[in-house]
């Protein structure tokens, strides 16, 4: 890398509005940190409180689930949660991107519950929303399995998500989530 | 039984529980690093405070208890606790001798606390008194 791909990242970037990038480790500082920083950009660019509002919900949710859920090898390994994050502002919507790797083992599981929530429709997804605050247990990792019914709640938007190999073990998941009035 | 005083943090609500002026309150944002660490202490005060009301139901006439939400902000595993914490106080209601209020504060632009309210209400059978804040 040189200068000059630090100036085509910055000129990319730009032009495509995006107003918050973070790559790297997200552990809970991390995540604390851009959500309290965030959540005040928002309140001052946003013209649309209840946009600025929504968007700030979802962030929260996507950057747990990152924290949360990003594959580590074994739980006394070095590696971090690695993962990245953008934020993107067209108009007066937002759109949230994350992405991290993934354990293959649990990919079924995540495509399948993200299926089921895509399927859903408004009402249907409220109910499932009830049923499981009604029978969900808070996890080890602090989840309770309710971020992904809850990010597409509270955006009204489809989950689009992929999942592409990455290593022997792992695949990485990218989530793209549209919030808009 | 002591009151259980929590200030507000930037990831963490302000926390009320005040067994002398039957008050309960909660103000700001949820989403703390270890949610079950934050809210199982609330939960074991109002088990404790439960016990204290059916003590107290037979000395005294109509105690008036109050619980404020003025939540701001709550994330999804923050949710889960909140339901355990106004299903604890459905019970505390139907004890004899209590008069229970829950007032659900809202922002206007903030439908979306407004419907979480009306959510909580009606799976739990619990009447909210719901506030808007403008």
């Amino acid at each position: 890398m040189n200068s000059k791909d630090a100036i085509e990242i910055f000129n990319a970037m730009t032009s495509e509005n995006i107003i918050y990038v973070f790559h790297g480790d997200f552990n809970y500082g991390v995540v604390n940190t851009l959500l309290t920083d965030i959540k005040k950009e928002l309140n001052k660019s946003s013209a649309d409180t209840k946009i600025a509002r929504k968007t700030y919900k979802v962030l929260v949710e996507c950057l747990e689930n990152v924290h949360k859920h990003s594959a580590r090898n074994s739980e006394n390994s070095n590696e971090n949660n690695e993962g990245i994050f953008l934020l993107q502002k067209q108009n007066e919507s937002y759109i949230v991107a994350i992405g991290n790797a993934i354990i293959m083992d649990e990919v079924d599981r995540l495509k399948s519950h993200l299926d089921e929530i895509n399927n859903l429709d408004p009402e249907a997804l409220k109910k499932k929303y009830r049923d499981t605050l009604m029978s969900t247990t808070v996890s080890e990792k602090g989840g309770a399995g309710m971020g992904m019914i809850d990010i597409a709640l509270k955006s009204g938007s489809i989950l689009d998500y992929e999942f592409k190999n990455y290593t022997d073990t792992k695949q990485f998941f990218t989530l793209k989530v549209l919030i808009q009035e | 039984m002591e009151k259980l005083i929590l200030e507000e943090t930037e990831n963490t609500p302000m926390v009320l529980l005040d067994n002398e002026n039957h008050e309960i309150r909660f103000k700001g944002d949820s989403r703390p690093e270890d949610v079950r660490k934050f809210y199982e202490p609330v939960l074991d005060w109002l088990g404790e405070y439960e016990k204290h009301l059916y003590f107290l139901k037979d000395q005294t006439k109509n105690i008036a208890v109050v619980a404020n939400f003025e939540f701001e902000y709550f994330n999804s595993s923050s949710a889960k606790y909140l339901m355990d914490i106004i299903m604890k106080l459905s019970e505390i209601s139907k004890i004899e001798n209590i008069n229970f209020k829950l007032n659900w504060h809202y922002d206007a632009m903030d439908e979306d606390m407004l419907e979480s309210g009306e959510e909580f209400q009606d799976m739990l059978g619990v009447p909210f008194n719901f506030i808007i804040i403008e």
